[in-house]
């Protein structure tokens, strides 16, 4: 058997190998490590704003914390965009619902889109709660009412009694739009969205 | 450096193979230069046919010849000492998930004789086009999912007759409940119908509960 064949097989199989991969590479893993990234660096730039609160003395080495200051901010912005931008294409309901950066907090704390879409809405409810939750399991405190989804505007506005019902009511619409966004190619983000809005304005009047 | 079987070495107590890629290291495995050659270490506790060498398999069917179809590649490790036994053959190294497979195709890069697949080797139509182009002398699989033994009958369509087969058995893949041994006979029966079993060698201690089969296609 040639030792030609084998070449051209090889080379056929690690270009094919190489384009799979390619393709393969889980768009919402990028979103995760981006919104990662965001979050470390919102503490990077804090940290780094007191530090030059509080550093009086000129020198060469604190114009480089500026610079550094600086560069943080550039990348904020970049990896902020960046993360609405691929999220409107990745998860166009989810981001609908949840509104810019939530989003992929959110995905970040499910773990990947498939898992954000087979997860009970309970669970979304709660995602970011974990050590509060386990805590009421174990018998200690009450179960949280909301964890990240407390972030968005309809959740923390609300007086606390209401805050409940509204993080409960986002958690379903969530998981709705999660399995469009994983399963299907339609877009209801914005009349989810509406259904959001018209709850939390009903809370708010109540 | 004492040869134990066609280009796998002993020194020490331990097992080497011949670096077909000099300078370079797979997976971080130490490297030892005899004679103006480079070996790298071969380590039992993270290769099943390294293990099956340490604990004294007869045969070894992997020759500097062997055209090997290599079922559950994963990240190259063992392949790359397979490549390095068989210069003058060929591995076609089947392996589904995608993370692994970054690693193979560094590994497959840098040696002439292995050729990657990301595929399901439950579904050999899938490479059928590629591996019938060679000639299969030896179907090795290290695969651990409950249908191990289904797979691995799959797939022997690919090897002529009298050509031999290395199944990995994990039992705790197949049945976790159920002893290992119970688990291993049962396997054995599956295989009867296209095989006879020529081997069959635990590797323990540096696997638990693992069973490495060679047999032969009827």
């Amino acid at each position: 058997m040639e030792q030609e064949t084998r070449d051209k097989l090889r080379e056929q199989a690690l270009t094919d190998a190489r384009e799979q991969l390619q393709e393969d590479t889980g768009a919402d893993q990028e979103l995760i490590e981006h919104v990662k990234a965001l979050d470390e660096l919102y503490t990077v730039r804090n940290t780094v704003q007191e530090r030059l609160a509080s550093w009086t003395q000129d020198s060469a080495l604190r114009t480089r914390l500026q610079q550094l200051q600086e560069d943080v901010e550039d990348l904020i912005t970049d990896l902020e965009t960046a993360c609405i931008e691929t999220s409107e294409t990745v998860m166009p309901n989810t981001h609908a619902v949840l509104g810019d950066i939530l989003d992929c907090r959110i995905l970040a704390y499910a773990g990947s889109l498939e898992d954000l879409a087979q997860m009970p809405s309970s669970t979304i409810q709660v995602l970011g709660a974990e050590k509060a939750m386990f805590r009421h399991l174990r018998g200690e405190g009450k179960m949280p009412k909301h964890g990240v989804l407390y972030q968005h505007p309809t959740v923390h506005t609300l007086p606390e009694e209401r805050r409940g019902n509204m993080a409960r009511f986002l958690a379903n619409k969530t998981s709705i739009a999660a399995r469009l966004d994983y399963y299907g190619d339609k877009n209801r983000g914005d009349d989810l969205r509406e259904q959001v809005d018209n709850r939390f304005n009903e809370l708010q009047h109540a | 450096m004492e040869q134990v079987f066609p280009r796998v070495y002993m020194h020490d107590n331990k097992l080497y193979t011949e670096n077909t890629a000099p300078d370079h290291s797979v997976y971080g495995e130490p490297t030892t230069t005899v004679n103006g050659t480079e070996y790298r270490s071969w380590n039992p506790h993270r290769s099943k046919a390294a293990a099956a060498i340490v604990n004294g398999v007869n045969t070894f069917p992997i020759t500097p010849q062997s055209t090997v179809l290599y079922l559950g590649a994963a990240t190259g490790t063992t392949v790359s000492h397979f490549a390095d036994i068989a210069v003058d053959g060929f591995i076609a190294a089947v392996e589904y998930a995608a993370e692994p497979m970054h690693d193979l195709v560094d590994v497959a890069a840098h040696r002439s004789n292995i050729a990657p697949l990301l595929r399901n080797a439950r579904n050999p139509d899938t490479y059928r086009d590629t591996v019938e182009q060679v000639t299969v002398d030896v179907v090795y699989q290290d695969i651990a999912q409950q249908d191990q033994a289904e797979i691995f009958l799959r797939n022997l369509q690919f090897l002529a007759e009298g050509g031999t087969g290395v199944l990995c058995v994990k039992a705790q893949s197949i049945d976790s409940a159920a002893p290992a041994s119970t688990v291993f006979t049962q396997v054995r029966e599956q295989l009867q119908e296209q095989v006879t079993i020529c081997e069959t060698l635990r590797l323990e201690p540096f696997h638990t509960d693992h069973l490495f089969i060679r047999c032969r296609k009827q």
